[in-house]
């Protein structure tokens, strides 16, 4: 018998709304996640207004809006605590991380005490991997922006895939680091999230997370 | 993206580093808010001689629009422009403005060219003139420095605020040339036209000057190139107009300020009424730079508001308009 490779192609069109959380005159994000087995089928799925933006994030757009020169640049605490003295760069607010990078992107953890404005790493980050307690991150990846009639937003998304071959691993904060530049790449939280519950992401399960940058007129 | 000014060509922006040679802090001037006034020219920025990116056009903004804001505006409806000039009352016209009188002439307009220009009423394809014709200020042969080509009319410039006009620096060697003009004998306006590169709107202030005056359009040559003929300007629809201006101070960015849960930075700009006039702002925004591959800076709108009831700032008033950004956790 001939051996037979069979395809049937799914052409479905999908449209995806632009999720409105935030009040007229807001700039804010939108936190989405979705939880998928190993055939794509989804699990759970949250969308949730993202709740904290810290004080790293003014502090860059700041930088940016003054273009603040190397000879006079902005103190700022780096996710490993210490200060740098941050200047113009067009590597501010880089968040496009690669597979398994840690320093910047979405980042998820494990820690459950709420957001302050001075917060400037995640609590109990979840380091990337396949071992116990460990998630693999994928490469960050970014939708172009879009508008509708009110909103104009653009997308931040990535993959936290459980490989430790056990239970579930819960997260229960979430955030986005991003480069800032003291000479040398430093990196900056902008955003913390603790998500309450947590999303359990089961073992050979995916967690996407998809933060949608928006403003509202 | 759209840039914020009139002329809708999108740009394509990146984030490159740059060299020494175009900025002194090697990177890009995305995002740049903060502002010297008026016209002072903004730091760090490279442009060509038509498209000067200015203090006023980076940083808060102010207008007469009130059309609602959507998320697709991409410049201010009506953006009061900086200065001193304002006009309000009877005001006179020029004669012949768009040159299609008789069938296409310079009829009121005295000409006036050296050997190698003229200047004539002509009818090409242009997308920026009113009606058929244009006026022409042009090469006829192979020209030298200092060959020029000129229309004037006397017009009483009372109650003007501004000449408003369409401009085309036609040809490959039109920036072999020099724009001018003048009111008497006083120069308003210079520019160095770009080879086949159009410019709607052009404004010339002439708020100084009252009763009747000479006001020439001219085209002169800065340096002989053996460019043939239509090299030069084309110039139409000449109006005389009334805008009342606001001086633009500088943009300033205040330190950010940090109470848990709250942050906040002050984005402050203040205008001054010099024009003789009351103005009533009705809509604020905020323009941001944007450099292209060239490098070329422009301005991009970032932020646009509505104020209703509009505000009125009566003559030797002064406004003050902030944008405070704010988080809360």
């Amino acid at each position: 018998m001939d051996a037979q490779v069979k395809l049937k192609p799914e052409l479905k069109v999908v449209k995806e709304p632009i999720p409105h959380l935030l009040v007229p005159g807001e700039m804010g994000a939108v936190l989405e996640l979705t939880v998928k087995d190993k055939q794509g089928k989804v699990t759970e799925h949250r969308i949730m207004r993202s709740e904290s933006y810290v004080r790293q994030f003014l502090e860059l757009l700041w930088v940016e809006f003054n273009k603040v020169s190397r000879y006079t640049p902005l103190l700022m605490w780096d996710i490993e605590g210490f200060g740098r003295g941050i200047y113009e760069n067009d590597e501010n607010f880089d968040a496009s991380a690669g597979v398994g990078v840690e320093t910047h992107g979405i980042i998820v953890g494990t820690g459950t005490t709420a957001p302050t404005i001075d917060d400037h790493v995640l609590e109990t980050p979840i380091v990337h991997g396949s071992g116990a307690a460990e998630l693999e991150y994928s490469g960050v990846t970014f939708g172009a922006p879009a508008s509708d009639a009110t909103t104009s937003q653009f997308t931040i998304t990535r993959n936290f895939s459980n490989a430790a071959g056990g239970g579930d691993i819960t997260v229960t904060e979430i955030g986005l680091y991003v480069k800032g530049w003291d000479g040398a790449a430093k990196y900056f939280m902008i955003i913390r999230d603790v998500i309450a519950g947590g999303i359990a992401v089961p073992d050979g399960q995916t967690l996407t997370v998809n933060y949608r940058e928006q403003v509202v007129v | 993206m759209k840039h914020a000014q009139t002329n809708r060509e999108t740009r394509d922006i990146d984030n490159t580093l740059r060299t020494l040679k175009y900025n002194p802090t090697y990177a890009q001037n995305n995002l740049l808010v903060a502002s010297p006034g008026g016209h002072a020219s903004v730091a760090h920025i490279y442009n060509d001689t038509f498209k000067t990116l200015e203090g006023q056009d980076v940083g808060i903004q102010i207008g007469r629009g009130n059309t609602p804001a959507t998320p697709t505006d991409y410049k201010m409806e009506d953006r009061i422009l900086h200065g001193r000039c304002g006009g309000t009352g009877a005001k006179a016209d020029f004669v012949n403005p768009s040159f299609e009188d008789g069938g296409g002439s310079l009829d009121n307009w005295t000409p006036d060219a050296s050997a190698n220009m003229e200047a004539v009423a002509a009818s090409d394809a242009w997308a920026l003139k009113v009606g058929t014709y244009y006026c022409g200020l042009i090469s006829t042969a192979t020209w030298v420095a200092g060959n020029y080509a000129q229309v004037s009319q006397d017009i009483d410039l009372t109650n003007i605020s501004h000449l408003r006009f369409q401009l085309r620096g036609n040809g490959a060697f039109a920036d072999y040339f020099n724009f001018e003009m003048y009111v008497g004998g006083h120069p308003v306006y210079l520019k160095v036209p770009s080879d086949n590169t159009d410019h709607p709107n052009l404004l010339a202030e002439v708020c100084a000057y009252t009763g009747v005056h000479t006001v020439t359009f001219k085209c002169i040559a800065k340096t002989g190139v053996a460019g043939g003929a239509n090299q030069g300007v084309w110039i139409d629809n000449i109006e005389t107009v009334q805008i009342t201006e606001l001086e633009y101070g500088g943009t300033e960015v205040l330190s950010p300020i940090f109470s848990d849960p709250n942050g906040e930075f002050t984005i402050r700009r203040y205008f001054t009424n010099s024009s003789g006039s009351s103005v009533t702002v009705e809509e604020v925004g905020i323009q941001a730079v944007g450099e292209d591959t060239v490098p070329k800076a422009y301005a991009f709108l970032i932020a646009r508001d509505v104020v209703a009831p509009g505000v009125a700032v009566a003559d030797g008033e002064i406004l003050r308009v902030t944008y405070v950004p704010q988080i809360t956790v």
